[in-house]
């Protein structure tokens, strides 16, 4: 049974339909009242958002340890706790403190990190004892299993990285304490990603964070005795610094898909996506784009440069998780700026620290849909995956095949509404899983935002965008397929798949990154 | 008793291990993996035991992704090294050998 035809958790007439025909109900518990999603900008904002906590501090930030911090930070029971994900799969901070708010017997937290990775597994046994309450942010391996198991009280709630910050800003997630793991930092609280063993670079996604939660704890396993600037988070936001043996392991933080593919197939896709933007009228001077980390998005961002080499094309910025690949696109002169959310390799931390041309953004400028204008706005170009793509062009990236929980909603949703060009390039299938489906099992970016889909047999461009379709007829190595065949031929492919048992109760709300619900994801099992 | 393996457990493919069992005991069936396609790998393996004429045996399918037509082929290797030769399509179809 498909998402699209299941039940909902409590009488129809509870129900709703979110535009692209998912049934929400109106009320869930654990999360409250919905507001199904209907349209890519028709929730507008109104009036003011959350304020910062007047706070005064005098000279003794640094604190002995996490205990400590969490003394003087005031939090208790069923507060709300959140993280940034720069140390990605080498973050030890995530568990340490968590460890400590179970030794001091704090219960009953919302965790509300910007992601979760296989290294923070420990955390199923801090929900079973009840230390965590509700996870607001991505979640996957054990943890994504368990909680698609049925194992957590209060659904999850899913939010893009633009639909955090807003979520933060506008007062509809206050945040009581966040937790700043920072590579350097001084005993003032100003922090920087771009030194020490653990440098991450960017600290792009903490920096809501320190400036809306009524606390900031600082971690670091570089505590300097001179001022840290330029900072990347001032010390005016940092309420305490913490040092700590290690925040991090230096192999897990930089690690990664950050290396071109080396897969045919997926060249192949590369290399038709990538002619499908030299053939666009965004490919001019001025061009901006993302592309991300992954084997086929890098391998679009080499062959963009030589489309770029070959024609003469000197591109204004590159935006998003930035790569080696991008820092290089900077040293030569293709790009002009790069706008750093997240650094993904050595070459970009490097590049962050040194380059006046590589700059560090926020979550809230990178994407929140309700500012004076996000960078993925000005964004001509983006290049995405997907788990799956249906009929609709609906993209889910939220569920594995088998319908657990697995990955968050990143920026996909912020870039692909932004973007004037959004692609999903991505094989046919993985494996026997077919990756092009009659209905998507769960709802992450709506097809109304995606223009293009890539495959190794072909470029399949969305009807809602007849223009594009008339520039890639007829152009050379470039094929078009229908959805139809696509679908026909995954079908053929893959055999037929066991039907997904589900039950009735929802274990994660998708927002859209305006807060509307676009769609849930229910419990496995009979 | 008899063991013989085929495939390996690289990304797309499956290993395949057939084990002989008492006689008259019929056909064991296990299969690891394949999430969304057990019901298609059962019925892609219980077809190639029929097409062998294979009784009595375990059979344990570790999947990783592999298309039928890969499952098909290990399956094949396998029962070869079982010491099995596929059972002549007439003997599986008498209504085709009597329609020729």
């Amino acid at each position: 049974m498909s998402a699209n035809d299941s039940p909902c958790s409590v009488s129809p007439a509870s129900c709703s339909t979110s535009s692209p025909g998912r049934k929400i109900p109106l009320h869930i518990d654990g999360y409250g009242a919905t507001v199904p999603y209907r349209g890519v900008a028709t929730r507008k904002p109104e009036g003011y958002g959350r304020g910062r906590r007047l706070r005064q501090s005098g000279r003794g930030k640094l604190l002995a340890g996490i205990e400590d911090a969490l003394s003087a930070s005031g939090l208790r029971s069923g507060m709300t706790i959140s993280f940034h994900h720069h140390l990605r799969n080498g973050d030890h901070v995530v568990n340490a403190v968590l460890d400590a708010c179970a030794r001091m017997g704090i219960e009953g937290l919302t965790l509300f990190p910007t992601a979760l990775f296989e290294v923070h597994e420990p955390l199923v046994e801090h929900i079973r004892r009840g230390v965590v309450r509700r996870i607001m942010g991505s979640i996957n391996g054990a943890l994504g299993r368990m909680i698609s198991a049925g194992e957590m009280e209060v659904p999850v709630v899913l939010r893009s990285h633009g639909g955090r910050s807003r979520a933060i800003i506008s007062g509809e997630a206050p945040i009581d304490v966040a937790f700043i793991a920072a590579p350097t930092a001084d005993r003032y609280g100003n922090l920087s990603g771009c030194f020490g063993r653990s440098a991450c670079g960017s600290l792009g996604y903490a920096h809501t964070d320190a400036l809306f939660a009524d606390c900031v704890v600082a971690l670091t396993d570089n505590l300097r005795p001179h001022l840290v600037a330029p900072a990347s988070i001032p010390q005016i936001y940092t309420d305490f610094v913490v040092e700590l043996p290690d925040i991090g392991d230096p192999k897990g933080i930089v690690s990664g898909s950050t290396a071109v593919t080396r897969d045919p197939l997926r060249l192949l896709i590369a290399r038709y996506a990538a002619r499908v933007i030299e053939t666009s009228p965004c490919f001019r001077n001025g061009l901006s784009f993302q592309t991300g980390a992954g084997g086929i998005p890098l391998a679009v961002t080499s062959f963009m440069k030589e489309a770029m080499l070959r024609r003469g094309i000197q591109g204004d910025f590159g935006l998003g998780g930035i790569t080696g690949y991008f820092v290089e696109l900077l040293k030569e002169g293709l790009l002009r700026r790069l706008l750093d959310v997240q650094s993904f390799d050595a070459a970009a931390i490097e590049s962050l620290s040194g380059s006046p041309a590589h700059v560090e953004i926020s979550a809230d400028w990178y994407a929140n849909p309700w500012n004076a204008g996000a960078a993925v706005n000005m964004l001509d170009v983006v290049v995405l995956g997907a788990t799956e793509i249906d009929r609709n062009f609906n993209v889910n990236v939220n569920t594995e095949a088998d319908g657990s929980l697995l990955h968050g909603i990143g920026g996909h949703q912020d870039t692909a509404a932004g973007a004037g060009l959004t692609i999903i390039a991505q094989p046919l299938l993985r494996g026997r899983i077919p990756c092009l489906v009659e209905s998507v099992h769960c709802v992450t970016t709506p097809g109304e935002v995606v223009d293009v889909l890539v495959t190794e047999y072909g470029v399949t461009i969305n009807p809602r965008c007849p223009d594009l379709l008339e520039q890639v007829k007829g152009v050379r190595d470039l094929p078009l397929v229908s959805m139809d065949e696509l679908i026909d031929k995954a079908s053929e492919l893959s055999g037929t798949m066991d039907p997904l048992e589900q039950q009735d109760r929802v274990v994660a709300v998708v927002e859209w990154r305006d807060g509307s619900v676009l769609d849930v994801v229910r419990q496995l099992g009979r | 008793m008899k063991k013989v393996m085929a495939g390996t457990p690289e990304s797309m493919d499956c290993v395949i291990v057939v084990e002989e069992r008492p006689r008259g005991s019929g056909v064991s069936l296990t299969i690891s993996g394949g999430e969304r396609f057990r019901a298609a790998i059962t019925d892609t393996v219980m077809g190639m035991l029929e097409r062998f004429g294979l009784t009595d045996v375990d059979v344990h399918v570790q999947d990783n992704g592999a298309r039928d037509v890969v499952l098909s082929a290990r399956l094949e290797a396998a029962f070869v090294r079982y010491g099995k030769d596929p059972v002549p399509c007439a003997r599986l179809c008498p209504e085709r050998l009597q329609e020729a």
